[in-house]
């Protein structure tokens, strides 16, 4: 289950990261406003806030388990 | 701007953050151990860390030149924003891996895990010199810039050699006396410190436009700011800089051998989209934007835009305007703390300890170290009072970043792509350095970047080489692939070959 979500997580990111992209590619460059945010910049900010709760996502899911792990394994020093 | 409040402001803040360097190493320098000194003992906890990578990775550049992109350039500069998120990705992707093996095998350096994964004096000497050769010139910038942007800001009241002299002397006292510890804790004062003029200034000039109206405001002024024009090419050199910049450059990658756990790693990947991105890059969008309408900055021209904060301050609370000063010197010295030291560590470990042919005991590390920091100190000081002697280092500091992403190749070996030789990354990381000088020196041009063109090349040449080359040795893939596949891995248990070490192991500090 968790490897799932981690993947889901991953897929998600790189989704935004290619939504990111499009403005600089010529896609939703037109200057429109989308509420108070010009088109290309509200597509950014909205791959941001989603970029962030990724990144968020990544301490339950990777960094919890790998601590527990060294809790119970600890790493030793060679 | 009056002098005597400057002066009186620039002396509290240099009492402040010298006391807190002074209280950081009140551990009797004779008993620090090399680990203390360099990688802070791998105790630091989760918001020193956070703040000292925040603070040491963003420099007088953000304080000053981010918002000149905004305002030259518009929104298209806010894909800068997207990769400082990745900062928090790669805290995961590469950071943990670095903190264990650093902690397995007690490594200081970068290089040293170089040496240990390749079985290789050479390549371990080459990514070192690579490393100085990035940070250094760069530190020397941050030096004469600030001591530059302090006097112009100040009408000369802080004239340009106490600006070098005030920057060096400190930078040299907190790394000499308090080593790693001491630039982490400063550099949690002077990121709070920058960080809080910048939130100040955002909400005061947001006020000023009727906030978010901002961007319809700055439509009508120039329209072409609030487009997106492309140029994919130029933010891809920005993105793999200031992306692969946050890990692989040998300052931030001791960062990671510090942290105290993997639970602190954790907790600073979470919240470095919050500084990085949102307070680093979103906020000098605001204020960069709002510098274009007018009356917010109203001496603001695209040749000055440099200088919008300042300018700000300026027009509506001169008062403050030493608290901007205070903060630029912040900035400066934030940045050049970590790599001051890091640079040290790289000459007395790397190349030091490399070319005498014996590692050095923990008590000459230290001593080395320290010795280095003071003749680097000493040199960025006299190089920057020397007519034009920081001018002939800005070629070189601007490949910096540049010159780090050609660390990628060979760092990614020993942490993900087991089928990278020894020979493979050698030849790469040359490759890739002589392509960087080339088109960024030799004027040279394959379309992209300097550090794009260098950087792919140095991955075609690293893998041809390897794929002919004497693979690495079973005992190295055991020691850092295995390690990775048992704590990191989805259940693939195989602890025990973590226990084959290479033959020729590196001094475990």
């Amino acid at each position: 289950m968790q490897m799932v979500l981690r993947r889901l997580v991953g897929v998600l990111f790189c989704a935004c990261l290619a939504i990111t992209a499009l403005p600089y590619l010529g896609f939703f460059a037109a200057p429109r406003f989308i509420g108070p945010f010009p088109q290309a910049l509200a597509i950014v900010l909205a791959a941001n806030v989603v970029l962030t709760l990724c990144v968020i996502a990544l301490y339950p899911l990777c960094f919890r388990p790998l601590q527990q792990k060294l809790d119970s394994d600890p790493i030793e020093k060679a | 701007m009056a002098a005597l409040p400057t002066l009186i402001i620039l002396a509290g803040f240099t009492a402040i953050l010298l006391s807190i360097a002074y209280l950081a190493g009140r551990q009797t320098p004779g008993q620090q151990t090399a680990e203390d000194y360099v990688v802070g003992g791998r105790k630091i906890g989760t918001v020193v860390l956070l703040l000292s990578m925040g603070a040491t990775y963003f420099s007088t550049w953000t304080l000053l030149g981010s918002f000149g992109a905004y305002f030259r350039e518009g929104i298209w500069f806010a894909g800068f924003a997207v990769w400082t998120i990745f900062h928090g990705l790669f805290v995961w992707m590469f950071g943990t891996r670095i903190w264990l093996i650093g902690k397995r095998y007690g490594f200081l350096t970068p290089g040293q895990m170089v040496e240990h994964y390749y079985q290789s004096r050479r390549l371990r000497v080459l990514v070192a010199l690579v490393g100085i050769t990035s940070l250094v010139p760069v530190m020397l910038i941050q030096v004469s810039g600030g001591a530059r942007a302090l006097e112009t800001l100040t009408d000369g009241a802080v004239p340009y050699a106490l600006g070098v002299t005030l920057a060096t002397l400190m930078v040299g006292a907190i790394v000499l006396w308090a080593g790693f510890r001491g630039t982490a804790w400063s550099d949690l004062f002077l990121g709070v410190f920058f960080a809080a003029i910048m939130i100040f200034t955002a909400l005061y000039v947001l006020n000023l436009v009727d906030g978010l109206a901002l961007f319809a405001s700055v439509s009508e002024i120039n329209p072409a700011l609030v487009t997106n024009p492309g140029k994919p090419g130029s933010m891809l050199e920005l993105w793999l800089g200031l992306g692969f910049g946050a890990w692989v450059l040998p300052h931030m990658w001791q960062k990671f051998y510090s942290a105290k756990s993997a639970d602190t790693l954790g907790k600073v990947a979470v919240a470095t989209p919050f500084w990085n991105s949102w307070m680093m890059a979103i906020i000098p969008l605001i204020i960069g934007l709002a510098a274009v309408i007018p009356g917010v900055a109203p001496e603001v021209t695209r040749e000055t835009s440099d200088t919008i904060l300042p300018q700000i301050f300026a027009a509506h609370a001169p008062i403050l305007a030493a608290f901007v000063v205070a903060g630029i010197l912040a900035a400066a010295i934030s940045t050049i703390n970590s790599q001051l030291l890091s640079s040290a560590s790289l000459v007395a470990e790397d190349i030091w300890g490399t070319l005498r042919g014996s590692p050095l005991s923990d008590g000459e590390s230290t001593r080395v170290t320290r010795i280095v920091v003071a003749g680097l100190t000493i040199l960025v000081f006299v190089l920057a009072l020397t007519p034009g002697g920081a001018g002939h280092l800005v070629p070189i500091a601007s490949l910096g970043f540049g010159l780090g992403l050609q660390l990628v190749p060979s760092a990614l070996g020993m942490l993900y792509f087991r089928s990278i030789t020894e020979a493979g990354a050698f030849a790469g990381l040359i490759a890739g350095v002589a392509t960087l000088v080339l088109v960024k020196l030799g004027g040279v041009s394959i379309g992209l970047g300097g550090g794009t063109s260098g950087l792919l090349v140095n991955i075609a040449v690293t893998y041809g080489v390897s794929r002919v080359t004497t693979p690495i040795s079973a005992a190295s893939i055991a020691a850092y692939h295995d390690l990775f596949a048992h704590y990191m891995g989805a259940g693939v248990a195989k602890k025990s070959g973590t226990d084959e070490m290479p033959a020729e192991t590196p001094k475990a500090v």
